[in-house]
């Protein structure tokens, strides 16, 4: 008797479900920014009531302004621009360099033995160790910070190139060895397309780590760019330019990772992976 | 034209995998290395290969040493090991060089024959077990190798795939000639594809006994005389129970 009722059991429960999912169809962006939209209202009211102080806590709207009004009078875009110019350097620097380093460390054993204990001794650093010694040697101008970018770069880029290399099926660089590939050929044609997933990780994370150390090195001293825009509001007792920069900052990390994505996975169509499915 | 093997041994970190292998090959023939896992089935082809090199003894192809890997030889392996990157066309002319629309063409002929003409664009990930063998069958044909080596090339599909792509590997085979060496752990999969059988036995392996396969094909899979030529293998790998 009971194993009937079992069997009964599945063909209901299925029936039920179907007209359940139908109704539920909802675009997820939709529902992600129900909470960003409702804490934006609660936050509005709030500063409009004056039950928060807004000489701490400006209201939306309030920032808003501030940022529109930088736009008016031009100044955002050499912010932006700087900040962004910074980056780009910074990023393209430590990538590079550690694209190099990495690919050397990760095809040769002997690179590897003599490059990644120094590496490795250098990455236990924290990078924000260097700032007085990169501002000793280089003053605060550009060189400095660009450095600073570059460091705080280089490590995820780094790690994941040799990663990437190291994790290399074995069994697909035999099927090269079968057709007399010479070692140029393997990487070119087998590890160099088999690493870029991990190489593309590694310039995301990089990305990512570019953002915070361009923050650090605009807020060591600089006379532009959105990090100047934190130390002005500080300064100024004006926390609307202080979150306007954050915003700002949020935005255009967002975007730029953004892009990096639409480029991986442009990149890496071929792979089976979980979000696709 | 003969594939000829001379006293290889294989030692891995003081453990003998194989030992004193001998034996040869004529033009057009499928020969079988049947045995029980551990014997060291892939050990021997890995070295007639070339991927590996670390062997004792020779192996010689039309007569000359031959200690690498030799366009003459066509590999496939238990998985399909496609590169994931490239199109199911651009994998399949992998092992070819020259101009792109020329690789493109002879692959696409090659795509036919193992039955995936409308596939050529599509990804590995896309495929089923069986397609991306049928792939990588016609990446190891496209070179138009004279030995075909196969390391248990249908051991990780279904029954009803295996018997498909074994008829197309005794198809391929008609059509081309080409020597094949098969290494393999399915007695019935042996017997129906092979002219003759070398059997290993043993840790390290050795040869235990070459058996002649004299059955016409096409054969039956069913028939009694493989059934009886099974009972005799599996006798000698000691593989059925006594019966009091």
């Amino acid at each position: 008797m009971a194993r009937q009722g079992h069997s009964e059991a599945l063909p209901l429960r299925s029936l039920e479900k179907a007209p359940n999912k139908k109704k539920l169809t909802v675009h997820p962006a939709i529902i992600g920014s129900i909470l960003p939209i409702l804490l934006l209202l609660i936050w509005e009211a709030l500063s409009r009531l004056a039950i928060l102080p807004t000489y701490l806590l400006p209201a939306p709207t309030v920032i808003v302004n501030t940022i529109i009004e930088l736009g008016a009078d031009g100044s955002l875009w050499g912010h932006i621009g700087i900040t962004l110019y910074r980056i780009f350097i910074g990023f393209l620097l430590g990538a590079f360099a550690a694209l190099i380093l990495g690919s050397f460390v990760g095809f040769y054993r002997k690179a590897e033995q003599l490059f990644d204990p120094i590496i490795q001794a250098f990455r236990s650093i924290p990078s924000l160790a260097w700032v007085p010694l990169f501002i000793l040697w280089m003053g605060i101008a550009e060189a400095s910070k660009v450095t600073l970018i570059a460091v705080g770069v280089f490590f995820p880029v780094y790690l994941n190139v040799v990663s990437g290399i190291l994790s290399v099926d074995r069994q697909l660089i035999e099927v090269g060895k079968m057709y007399g590939l010479s070692s140029f050929q393997l990487v070119k044609r087998i590890i160099l397309p088999a690493s870029l997933p991990s190489f593309l990780v590694g310039l995301r994370s990089g990305l990512g780590l570019g953002w915070m150390f361009v923050v650090a090195a605009e807020l060591m001293g600089a006379s532009q760019g959105l990090g100047y825009l934190l130390v002005l509001g500080q300064n100024t007792y004006s926390p609307e330019l202080i979150i306007a920069s954050i915003v700002l900052f949020a935005v255009l990390g967002k975007a730029t990772d953004a892009l990096l994505k639409k480029i991986e996975n442009r990149s890496l169509h071929w792979q089976d992976r979980m979000e696709q499915r | 034209m003969s594939l000829k093997v001379r006293n290889v041994s294989k030692e891995f970190e003081n453990r003998k995998a194989i030992e004193n292998i001998s034996f040869s090959t004529e033009r057009g023939e499928i020969i079988g290395i049947l045995g029980t896992s551990g014997c060291g089935k892939s050990t021997l082809l890995r070295a007639v290969s070339g991927l590996d090199t670390s062997y004792s003894g020779d192996v010689l192809l039309d007569g000359q040493v031959c200690r690498h890997v030799d366009e003459r030889l066509g590999f496939i392996f238990q998985q399909p090991r496609l590169m994931p990157w490239l199109s199911v066309i651009e994998n399949v002319s992998f092992g070819l060089s020259g101009r792109k629309d020329e690789k493109q063409k002879n692959a696409a002929r090659y795509l036919d024959l193992v039955g995936l003409k409308g596939n050529e664009s599509d990804y590995p990930k896309q495929l089923s077990g069986g397609m991306a063998q049928r792939v990588a069958i016609a990446r190891a044909l496209v070179t138009s190798p004279e030995y075909l080596l196969l390391d248990e090339p249908f051991s990780a599909l279904d029954a009803f795939t295996k018997m498909k792509l074994q008829d197309l590997l005794l198809e391929i085979w008609e059509a081309y000639q080409t020597t094949i060496l098969l290494v393999t752990h399915d007695v019935e999969e042996a017997l129906y594809l092979c002219d003759r059988l070398i059997i290993l036995k043993g840790q390290p392996g050795t040869i235990d006994e070459e058996l002649l396969i004299d059955e016409p094909r096409p054969r039956s899979r069913g028939s009694a005389k493989l059934a009886a030529y099974k009972e005799h293998i599996l006798n000698r790998l000691e593989l059925t129970t006594p019966v009091n």
